[in-house]
């Protein structure tokens, strides 16, 4: 798990022993436009990680946001005639995952009929052994308290509405700037501004007393 | 004495995303207003504190099945999601004749499986010059019939156990064999068909 990841996108990666010669985005798109499965399968590597957390912490559920991170490319693979280079690759891949989570939460609301809420909400239902991974440079009562935070965090993340929610994991966790926010959920930057700013306010009541001293 | 910024302008600097002349101008107004200061440090502090517990990015379990299965739908709807090249576009007329294509080609197959008789009758069914069949699994007796004229093979397997229903055949047929020949063959004494 890596809570500081760069963008791929922007910066290249630290693992790979020759990183000017790795081609950008837009050529690995380009090749992939061509028909190229092998660039499109490196892009899937280089983004995969920031959709995934993106829409796992938008779900709070692995499996889901496994499925839904696939589709994601799946649509991305199938839509990438339409894809203009003036968007970022990755500002685009956050914008089909931003669809594919809001007609995910309709649909789960909808079949759920109203118990969306209390199974989703309800802090005495998450399994908290799912997210207390320790990260192994922590210390153990570190660690604890970190993820209890997270559960916290998540849980009241949880009572937010769908928009507000979205806004926060964009900017805060997933540090995106406020114009490609607006573009990603298709809406003014003055919108991105007041959803983040109720959002912030409410999760920061919620959160009032779990804050560490 | 500095004019003060716009909302939209004070909250991209409250946020660390103002850069430039912008920036030095907002710093520079806010060094008389403390309190935008304080509200500055306190965003910076709780986007540390949510990034410090929520990951930014985060490997899907399974990566390279992640990807694999990404390929699979990809290959398995190639013919309608594969990007469309320029000249793919132009021979875009050939659309106009698939349904009729599709059209023929299912009377044909209506013809063909009108024609096919029963195994044992097929005619041209090469029954005599029968292929050897290895049946990894002991117990189970293997037919093999091909009909030239309906361009048809059969194998017909009696004795395999029940498949379970929870075998997932799309996760199977993801692996990729690296050679065609079925591993198993070498890996288990195989049972020649008599």
């Amino acid at each position: 798990m890596n809570n500081s990841a760069p963008d791929p996108s922007k910066k290249p990666r630290e693992d790979v022993s020759c990183p000017s010669e790795e081609p950008d985005d837009s050529d690995l798109v380009a090749a992939a436009r061509g028909g190229s499965l092998e660039a499109f399968d490196e892009l899937v590597t280089r983004h995969r990680t920031r959709i995934f957390a993106m829409i796992r912490n938008m779900t709070r559920n692995e499996a889901e946001a496994w499925d839904l991170s696939q589709e994601v490319f799946i649509k991305a693979w199938s839509a990438l005639p339409r894809f203009q280079a003036r968007a970022r690759f990755s500002t685009w891949l956050y914008r089909i995952a931003h669809n594919l989570v809001c007609d995910w939460a309709r649909k789960r609301k909808i079949e759920s009929a109203g118990e969306f809420n209390e199974e989703i909400l309800d802090q005495q239902r998450i399994d908290a052994a799912s997210k207390t991974t320790p990260n192994s440079t922590q210390q153990p009562d570190k660690a604890m308290a970190s993820s209890e935070l997270r559960t916290k965090i998540e849980a009241a993340l949880g009572k937010l509405s769908d928009d507000h929610r979205q806004v926060v994991i964009l900017k805060d966790v997933q540090g995106i700037a406020y114009k490609e926010i607006a573009e990603i959920m298709d809406c003014s930057i003055g919108t991105v501004m007041s959803r983040l700013h109720h959002a912030r306010k409410n999760l920061q009541t919620l959160l009032q007393d779990e804050r560490p001293t | 004495m500095n004019a003060p910024p716009d909302d939209n302008t004070l909250t991209l600097w409250l946020d660390d995303e103002l850069e430039g002349e912008q920036l030095a101008r907002v710093d520079a107004w806010a060094a008389e207003h403390p309190e935008q200061l304080k509200a500055r440090e306190q965003v910076r502090e709780w986007r540390k504190l949510i990034s410090s517990c929520l990951p930014a990015a985060e490997e899907p379990p399974a990566p390279e099945f992640f990807n694999e299965r990404i390929h699979h739908a990809i290959r398995e709807t190639a013919g309608k999601t594969q990007p469309i090249s320029l000249s793919a576009k132009r021979n875009s007329s050939r659309i106009l004749w698939m349904p009729l294509a599709a059209c023929a080609g299912m009377i044909l197959a209506f013809w063909l499986g009108a024609m096919v008789q029963p195994a044992d009758s097929i005619p041209g069914a090469s029954a005599n010059s029968k292929p050897n069949l290895y049946i990894p699994e002991a117990g189970v007796d293997a037919r093999w019939i091909s009909s030239h004229d309906a361009s048809a093979t059969v194998i017909v397997l009696d004795g395999v156990s029940a498949i379970p229903d929870e075998v997932d055949f799309t996760a199977m047929a993801l692996h990729r064999a690296r050679r065609e020949i079925d591993s198993t063959a070498a890996s288990e004494s195989p049972t020649p068909n008599p």
